[in-house]
């Protein structure tokens, strides 16, 4: 799948464009492994006004970015969900372990 | 009884790559009858899940199969049947996953089959010889 990297005010924000399934989620995985989270690292945004759907697999790599993120100096948040993909979250009860924004500027504001 | 339409049969490989060609025979059932977005992603989401997981533990090593799909529609609901010739795999068995507990504890590894069992109102699994067969409806 194709992700577009940018970085704004020291985030580095990440947004996956397609499906975020059991097929391409070890791409995101991937991706998100390469930025450190150090105390030289970045604050990681999870944009996802691209992906219209998402399965177990998508969860599991935001869990897991929860995870090694949690006990780390840089924090973690996903933002711009639509619908679907937010129902997902809430039936799977994810919504309460991920810092979820309703757009870019909001997320960003909360890193500072 | 006068059949409008033929019930749609597609077999897909276990292979995850096929994610996609199960999304685009999805797409095509949208159109041709008449369904909403909201329903085929919810069951292209079900759809996966059970697929993903039979590619994913259903076969040895390397082993080819093939996972076939029959679609049909009555009143007002979809009955999905799915069969695989792979290991013996009860769907309906695995517990749902805890939702409330701390998250270093949380086991993710039965999601995928609570999502599907979330987004289906019936779900029934039988094994017929050496197949597993799951068969799901969802309302419109």
């Amino acid at each position: 799948m194709d992700i577009v990297k940018t970085e704004q005010r020291g985030v580095i924000i990440l947004a996956p464009d397609g499906r975020l399934d059991s097929n391409s989620a070890p791409s995101l995985e991937q991706e998100i492994g390469t930025i450190g989270f150090g105390s030289d690292g970045h604050h990681l945004l999870l944009d996802l006004s691209k992906v219209e759907y998402i399965s177990s697999a998508g969860l599991r790599v935001v869990l897991k970015t929860v995870k090694e993120r949690q006990s780390a100096s840089k924090s973690f948040a996903v933002s711009n969900m639509q619908d679907h993909v937010r129902e997902v979250f809430e039936i799977s009860g994810f919504d309460s372990y991920v810092t979820i924004f309703p757009d870019t500027a909001a997320a960003l504001a909360s890193f500072e | 009884m006068s059949p409008r339409h033929k019930p749609v049969r597609f077999v897909l490989n276990n292979d995850l790559c096929e994610l996609d060609r199960l999304a685009q025979m999805l797409d095509m059932i949208k159109k041709k009858w008449r369904l909403t977005d909201k329903l085929i992603i919810q069951l292209n989401l079900v759809l996966d899940e059970l697929f993903t997981n039979i590619v994913s533990y259903g076969y040895a090593e390397g082993a080819k199969g093939q996972i076939t799909f029959i679609m049909d529609f009555e009143d007002d609901e979809l009955r999905v049947t799915i069969h695989d010739s792979g290991k013996p795999f009860d769907p309906t068995i695995p517990e749902s996953p805890a939702l409330d507990i701390p998250l270093g504890d949380k086991h993710v590894g039965g999601l995928g089959i609570f999502l599907a069992r979330q987004y289906s109102d019936t779900f029934d699994y039988r094994r017929e010889g050496n197949r597993n067969i799951v068969t799901l409806t969802k309302k419109f």
